[in-house]
């Protein structure tokens, strides 16, 4: 009891006072005192261990995202298909948007200026059709026919062009201003010389 | 394919415009009176092209044949900024190259003395003016079968009767021709 008293006396828990008690071995208590202390010193440089071994991992996963972004020899294949893919198609939309481009300043076909035309008459020579607009229409057509060759202004209207294949075109506003009696504005196509093709004359109400 | 030689010099061409002005008023109109104090004779052909490749060989015979050289081809109407008058020869490949360079425009061609008329119009018909021999060869048959021929072409609705009064007013301008004076 003694001792007891003595070691409540000396300040320490009462585990440790049984411990100092029992044993009376003050330096083991100073040891685990230590310890307890020092717990959160422990605590930070394992938590400073763990903290490494996490920016570790991260770096290796960063490592993993640079290889195959193609930083390095493992991601590089990867890498050119992927730019490859993206290459080809950027190029397809290219020649996408270029083929439009070209189609849209491209001349109109006889085909194309024809649909929805219906046949008048016919001769040896000569293939006639109607169409509606009127004038403003036989020269949208005219225009859309000749886009890329040289045309003359004959003037009152009167234009004509030849085209890439060697076919003359015109346009009239009417085919007889200024005489006794009028008729409709014309689109004439007129094959290159020296075929047997026939002549297609558009008029338009 | 030959290219034709422009006429640059304007006093020929002013010339010749008062001489064709005679037969022809404006684009394509015939003037009868002058055309019946000839007593020539006016035949219309259908056409595509002014000179169908079949119709060039008897155009430049017809040509050769009533007339001396040098020939013209004259504008009857405006032409822009291109010539407009031409030499022609009495060939198939100068009427080729005539027929594929004025394409789309009223034009005649004719003689220095204006001794015959080939008038090529933007109406879908060609007109051959002159004495019956040159009118016959032009066609390649009979002033009677060419009158005949252009009938078919021009009794159709489509014309609205436009090619039909062509036919009549080269009708009038024959049986004058044929008439005793």
């Amino acid at each position: 009891m003694t001792n007891s008293r003595n070691h409540a006396d000396n300040g320490f828990c009462p585990v440790l006072q049984r411990d100092l008690s029992v044993r009376g071995d003050g330096w083991i208590a100073f040891l685990c005192l230590w310890l307890l202390l020092s717990w959160p010193a422990a605590s930070a440089v394992a938590g400073t261990t763990q903290k490494g071994n996490e920016t570790a991992s991260s770096t290796a996963t960063t490592q993993r995202a640079t290889a195959i972004r193609g930083n390095t020899p493992a991601g590089a294949a990867a890498s050119e298909t992927q730019s490859l893919r993206a290459l080809n198609a950027q190029d397809k939309a290219n020649q996408t948007a270029t083929t439009n481009q070209r189609n849209a300043q491209a001349p109109a076909s006889r085909q194309q200026i024809l649909a929805g035309a219906r046949v008048l008459q016919e001769s040896d020579h000569l293939v006639q059709y109607g169409k509606t607009g009127g004038f403003a229409q036989a020269n949208h057509d005219f225009n859309a026919m000749t886009r890329g060759v040289a045309v003359v202004d004959r003037s009152d209207g009167l234009r004509t062009a030849k085209l890439a294949d060697g076919a003359n075109v015109n346009v009239r506003p009417n085919s007889r201003k200024g005489q006794d009696w009028d008729s409709k504005p014309t689109f004439e196509i007129q094959p290159r010389p020296g075929t047997n093709e026939r002549t297609i004359k558009i008029r338009y109400d | 394919m030959i290219r034709l030689k422009p006429i640059t010099d304007v006093a020929l061409v002013g010339r010749l415009r008062t001489k064709v002005a005679k037969i022809v008023d404006g684009a394509f109109a015939l003037n009868h009176s002058e055309l019946m104090h000839r007593r020539w004779f006016a035949v219309p052909e259908d056409k595509g092209r002014h000179v169908e490749p079949e119709a060039a060989p008897r155009l430049a015979r017809a040509m050769a044949d009533n007339g001396a050289p040098p020939f013209f081809a004259l504008a009857t109407e405006p032409t822009g900024t291109e010539p407009a008058a031409f030499l022609v020869e009495a060939t198939v490949a100068s009427l080729s190259a005539f027929s594929d360079e004025c394409a789309g425009v009223n034009f005649l061609i004719t003689s220095g003395e204006v001794g015959f008329a080939l008038l090529f119009t933007s109406e879908d018909y060609n007109m051959y003016l002159g004495p019956r021999p040159f009118v016959a060869k032009a066609l390649g048959t009979s002033i009677a079968e060419g009158m005949q021929r252009f009938l078919a072409y021009a009794d159709c609705p489509t014309w609205e009767g436009r090619l039909m009064e062509v036919y009549r007013s080269c009708a009038a301008i024959n049986a004058n021709a044929t008439q005793d004076h």
